[in-house]
């Protein structure tokens, strides 16, 4: 004798709502009662599986490790895709939220009731197919939603692309090229060169935004801009700095000695991160130098970045280690300056963790060595090297996905240019 | 890159002792950072973070730190560590820590016992 309940639950259930009593009383004979308690998982994705399942009472979640595809309650189905197709596998995991009960379908039972009764394959068939045409709304809903985050995405990358120079400074006597390249659509990298008005240096720098994404993409913009800000507009920085605040200072067209144009800009906006978004603990490693160009002296300071390198054919000439921690992080640290020199026919490269840390599939990493032999073999003008880098990372990561973001910036002496000049000195 | 993050409590002397195995990176961050928040919440006053079989710890990690020491709560920046020590990181973590230049704010310990004692 067949329970009233359990009929009424198939004929309440979304595979055998349009299917005529006889078809629902034949399954019925077939079918199982049985339950899982709130936090058991039923079965697992990958599994093998014999049985569809009918929800009367409860709630489960379908899921894929710990990501989220729906939730299913009363009257849904599930499970009749491995049930039906004797060699597919459970396409998803199903945990249940709440003590649950359901009705059980094996297969065997359900294909000889099948040959037995056409008619409960037709019912099913319906039933299947209403499944499906839910799925594809389903599905389209969620590629609308998509194709927004993709719209929102390309926004904020054409945006995020006006914060990287358009054009490097072209000035005789050097080479210079760079190349990002963001792991997702925004990237935390960043890079810059431009001529510091009324001074005469070339400015270089290159960040690394701890991350990578959206979170990585918005701080990077104001490292940047903060960065940026701070070593053009030094005259003003030194204005409302001093004690005198009288506006003719600002009109003096006296430069800003370069030691103090490179601390302003790191403290600064070390401070101002520190001090604003310490909740966010976000902070950027940083390479900042200013280049003479009549003498090819550098001064830098290097904020937790991987050493760059002065290199030419005969080897790597000097690392330019850090002289102060990560920016943004720590408000009152200090930062020592340093000196170097790119004497005709060097070249300084500066890299993020990206270059270094890019991995192929099976985890090996690119690696420092890599890069630094690379760097001796190749005698080339500065884009042309940051090419070759780039033609060696692709090659050596073989298509597997980019972790991070991977930034380059070469900067060569060709001394075309004139190099006895005194310059702006150190 | 992805391979989980084990993480094995135990309380000595008043202090939360967190042995970590495998990768602090920006999969496992989460992971950690949780774990810690339901110990401070439960009460823990002072934590060190044994890494001796850390496999891997990147900026991510480092960044992890400066969340964890955070949940402590107290506005001094300048002491915002004083409630998390390190101890044994592997060479190449030692690198990362000094390179970012961390190893002036965190201590960091080879001895259990020595870090414990330094709260």
């Amino acid at each position: 004798m067949i329970s009233v309940d359990i009929l009424e639950q198939l004929r309440q259930s979304r595979l055998l709502k349009s299917a005529p009593k006889s078809v629902v009383s034949k399954v019925a004979e077939i079918v199982e009662t049985t339950s899982i308690n709130a936090g058991q998982t039923l079965f697992e994705k990958g599994e093998h599986g014999t049985a569809m399942y009918i929800i009367t009472q409860g709630r489960v979640r379908v899921h894929d490790t710990d990501l989220i595809l729906c939730h299913l309650g009363s009257n849904d189905v599930f499970g009749e895709m491995a049930a039906l197709a004797e060699h597919e596998v459970r396409s998803a995991s199903i945990t249940a939220v709440e003590d649950t009960t359901l009705l059980r379908l094996e297969r065997d039972a359900l294909f000889d009731l099948i040959s037995r009764e056409p008619e409960v394959a037709k019912a099913l068939i319906h039933g299947l197919c209403e499944r499906e045409k839910n799925i594809i709304n389903d599905v389209t809903r969620r590629a609308y939603k998509v194709r927004t985050l993709e719209r929102e995405l390309e926004i904020g990358r054409k945006i995020q692309a006006g914060f990287l120079p358009e054009t490097l400074p072209q000035v005789p006597g050097w080479d210079i090229a760079a190349r990002l390249l963001a792991a997702r659509e925004v990237a935390g990298d960043f890079y810059d060169a431009f001529e510091i008005p009324d001074h005469g240096a070339i400015a270089l720098f290159v960040g690394d935004v701890c991350g990578k994404g959206v979170g990585a993409a918005l701080f990077m913009t104001l490292f940047r801009s903060l960065i940026r800000a701070t070593l053009i507009s030094a005259d003003i920085v030194r204005w409302v700095k001093s004690d005198d605040r009288n506006p003719d200072d600002l009109l003096k067209n006296s430069p800003l000695k370069s030691h103090q144009l490179l601390s302003n800009a790191v403290s600064l906006t070390n401070t101002y991160i520190a001090r604003n978004h310490s909740r966010d603990s976000m902070f950027a490693s940083l390479f900042l130098a200013l280049l003479d160009p009549d003498t090819g002296a550098l001064l830098y300071i290097n904020c937790g970045h991987e050493a760059p390198a002065i290199f030419n054919k005969s080897g790597i000439r000097q690392r330019l280690e850090p002289t102060g921690p990560v920016v943004g992080m720590f408000p009152d640290a200090t930062y020592g300056i340093d000196t170097a020199k790119l004497h005709p026919d060097d070249s300084l490269i500066v890299f993020t963790d990206g270059v270094t840390e890019a991995a192929n599939s099976d985890s090996e990493q690119f690696s420092e060595r890599r890069l630094l032999t690379l760097l001796t073999q190749v005698d080339e003008p500065a884009g042309g090297l940051v090419s070759e880098v780039m033609v060696c990372l692709t090659d050596f990561t073989r298509g597997a996905a980019q972790f991070d973001d991977i930034t380059l910036l070469v900067v060569r002496n060709t001394h075309n240019g004139v190099q006895d000049k005194e310059g702006w000195g150190l | 890159m992805s391979s989980t993050l084990e993480i094995a409590v135990t309380e000595e002397k008043g202090v939360s002792v967190l042995r970590l195995k495998g990768p602090v990176d920006a999969n496992t961050q989460k992971d950690l950072e949780e774990k810690a928040d339901e110990l401070i919440r439960g009460g823990a006053k002072n934590m060190v973070l044994d890494l001796k079989e850390v496999s891997y710890m990147g900026s991510a990690g480092l960044r992890a730190l400066h969340i964890i020491a955070g949940m402590f709560g107290g506005d001094d920046q300048s002491a915002r560590f004083a409630h998390v020590k390190l101890l044994n990181p592997s060479d190449e973590v030692r690198r990362v820590l000094k390179t970012l230049g961390f190893d002036n704010y965190i201590d960091v310990f080879d001895d259990l016992d020595e870090a414990i004692g330094a709260f």
